[in-house]
């Protein structure tokens, strides 16, 4: 199979989508005759005109409004937003209309909209810029949230999200663009459903469970576990909510041992979340503590030793697989 | 162990067996060589005796049920076995997992009578399984033991004894306590942990624990003990030293005796130090000073992450500014727990201790 960017694999999404539905539009900051500043929409305002491409004003708030209000008049917007701290800007349009439309509505009004944004440390972007935010949002009744982290779910569930009738907050990884992967050739439609998690490797000692960037930082730290004759298996849940517990529950059900990794802050966090209802779903097949690998509680440092002392690290991955087995006594 | 009672081959061509009827109920004790129960091939029914004498446990194959030649149908354990586990167990709370439970479940054991070998004696699931093996558990995985960096130089000691004799007499008159040399190098270990505060640190739960205060533990011919707060005037150190180590018993005849020295010397990891000598402190000093000892690569004493021993001041040929010459010169070897130090912290952590013995006059910078 081909390999392709994460870039491009999201790029491909867009015009395969845009082109399939008229209806598809897409707007942000420097999305259109810039191809927006991490170029993943290169290429769509030649295409498809400014009329379906807009470049916006500066207004977090003001342009999600514009996609809430259009996708409930029958539109399906695709908004970018650069950084995920700035969503905190557009937050009620979000939050307080988009999530709630279709219920308050009784069903009568939908927002299908998708919101795409990229979170995530490791650049040296500092506190602002380097958040994961994703628990957000995944708080909120009413949202979809993709967390993809390879160019094929990236597409996949880019085409999926975009054909959903709710609004799905898709966040992207600042540091996965530049990462390739093997994604099928256009032609028939490449779709990754949400809400299915995905085994990326396969193993029968341990389970860690990981979203976006910290799959891949997951699967170095099974290489580096397997060197030690411990067999890991890495289960990425793509979509944080819904969550596919049930794949989590059967991986732990064979191990007995669950390590849960993600880049945001531990408290409040992903971690606790999956901890709490796989010791009430499978409580009965755990073998030791839950370990919870997640980012200290601090604003993100700028200085970038300490910027990696604060975020999760493959070594600080193993040494919680090490302590889900008892290898750390 | 318990023994296993086992599906017994009762013909040449018998593989299977069914179990007709058990003879003893679960919990009841039977008598080695009494009818335990009674087994049926496709030719005859035939008794089984009790193999051992104890209580029948963990029924696996029920009556009508058959079983393969040579598989477990149930446990005898011994009468006192059970007592003696059960009130070892009965003292205190017995910690087990839950997945180790469900599996005890499933295979008819009491989880209650087993060795945990988790955390606080928690019972986890290869401990059940192990129990249940009739070959016993396969080895459980042992997280290899902490590297250890061992790094030693040559000194030169003049200034040390001479500073030593410099100030032997006033720190007499003010405290009463001679000053030994051993003293100094408290000191100096002291002011060289106080300004590498990464290495006054222990490796405790799985983690760098730094320390606040600057503890060292000292190991000396004359005994051993904690000196707190390294960081002191030398005759609070002196006098600190002093009276630790004449309250203690002097294990160790002083050097010089004639008596023989005790055979398990006690650096000897067999006699692991107690706890409570421990304390706060990150680090120990080995001053071997008394002995006809150069160099001793010494054994780390965890949760502490580092142990440096000092050999015997020594006349030995050295080359000084271009010339050799004779100087008195000790030998320092250092021992550090890789978890906590890195190469290049070592390095600069001995470095100062070498500068500081050297100089001692640096104490003062």
């Amino acid at each position: 199979m081909r390999e392709i960017l994460y870039r491009d694999a999201l790029n491909e999404a867009l015009h395969e989508e845009m082109a399939r539905d008229p209806a598809v539009c897409v707007l942000g900051e420097d999305v259109g005759r810039y191809g927006g500043v991490l170029q993943v929409t290169r290429g769509l305002f030649d295409k498809f005109g400014e009329k379906r491409v807009r470049d916006t004003p500066i207004s977090e708030a003001g342009f999600t409004g514009i996609a809430v209000g259009a996708a409930m008049t029958g539109l399906r917007p695709v908004v970018e937003v650069m950084y995920i701290d700035f969503s905190a800007l557009a937050m009620d349009q979000v939050v307080n209309q988009a999530a709630k439309a279709r219920y308050m509505f009784g069903g009568k009004a939908s927002a299908p909209l998708v919101l795409r944004t990229q979170g995530g440390g490791g650049r040296g972007n500092a506190a602002q810029h380097s958040q994961s935010l994703e628990m957000w949002y995944v708080h909120v009744p009413g949202l979809i949230v993709v967390q993809p982290a390879t160019p094929s779910d990236a597409k996949g569930l880019l085409k999926s999200a975009i054909r959903d009738d709710n609004p799905v907050i898709f966040i992207e990884h600042k540091l996965l663009y530049n990462t390739a992967g093997p994604v099928p050739e256009p032609g028939p439609d490449h779709l990754v459903p949400i809400g299915v998690a995905d085994i990326k490797r396969a193993g029968g000692d341990v389970t860690i469970v990981a979203t976006s960037r910290m799959v891949l930082f997951a699967l170095q730290a099974a290489e580096e576990l397997a060197a030690e004759g411990i067999d890991a298996e890495v289960i990425d849940p793509r979509t944080l909510k819904p969550l596919d517990l049930p794949a989590i529950i059967r991986s732990v059900e064979k191990t007995g041992r669950l390590v849960v990794v993600n880049e945001g802050a531990l408290t409040g966090g992903f971690t606790a979340e999956v901890a709490a209802r796989v010791q009430r779903e499978a409580f009965d097949w755990l073998d030791a503590p839950v370990m919870q690998v997640a980012a200290e509680d601090v604003p993100l440092p700028y200085n970038g030793r300490l910027e990696l002392a604060a975020l999760p690290s493959v070594e600080k991955i193993v040494a919680a697989a090490k302590a889900a087995l008892y290898w750390d006594r | 162990m318990p023994s296993d009672i086992i599906m017994p081959r009762l013909g040449l061509t018998m593989e299977e067996g069914t179990v007709v009827r058990w003879l003893a109920r679960e919990g009841e004790h039977v008598v080695q060589g009494t009818p335990l129960l009674e087994v049926e091939t496709d030719k005859v029914v035939v008794e089984v005796e009790a193999p051992a004498s104890g209580v029948l446990r963990a029924i696996q194959v029920r009556e009508g049920e058959k079983a393969p030649v040579g598989a477990p149908l149930a446990h005898l354990y011994a009468a006192d076995e059970i007592e003696t586990r059960k009130k070892e167990k009965g003292k205190r709370k017995i910690f087990s997992s839950p997945r180790a439970r469900r599996r005890a479940a499933g295979l008819g054991l009491d989880w209650r009578i087993l060795a945990g070998s988790g955390p606080q004696g928690r019972i986890i699931e290869r401990d059940v399984l192990a129990a249940a093996s009739p070959e016993g558990p396969p080895p459980p995985p042992v997280a290899p033991p902490p590297q250890q960096l061992h790094l030693s130089v040559e000194v030169g000691a003049e200034a040390l004894l001479g500073m030593c004799a410099r100030l032997s007499p006033s720190i007499e008159r003010h405290a009463g306590v001679q000053l030994t040399t051993t003293d100094l190098l408290i000191r100096i270990c002291g002011a060289a942990l106080a300004r590498h505060s990464r290495a006054n640190a222990r490796w405790e739960d799985g983690r760098v624990c730094l320390q606040t205060q600057v503890d060292v533990r000292l190991v000396a011919a004359a005994g051993k003990a904690v000196i707190p707060d390294a960081e002191r005037p030398l005759s609070q150190i002196a006098s600190e030293r002093a009276a630790l180590l004449d309250r203690e018993p002097r294990k160790f005849p002083p050097a010089g005796s004639n008596s023989d020295l005790p055979s398990s010397l006690f650096l000897l990891p067999s006699v692991p130090p107690a706890l409570g000598s421990l304390q706060s402190a990150s680090f120990t000093l080995v001053d071997l000073g008394m002995f006809r000892v150069d160099r001793l690569q010494p054994v780390l004493a965890p949760p502490q992450s580092a142990i440096l021993t000092v050999g015997r001041i020594a006349e030995r040929p050295a080359v000084v500014d271009g010339r050799v010459a004779v100087r008195p010169t000790a030998f320092l070897t250092l021992t550090c727990d890789s978890r906590v130090f890195d190469a290049v912290l070592a390095a600069q952590f001995l470095d100062c201790i070498a500068d500081l013995i050297e100089e001692p006059y640096g104490l003062l910078i």
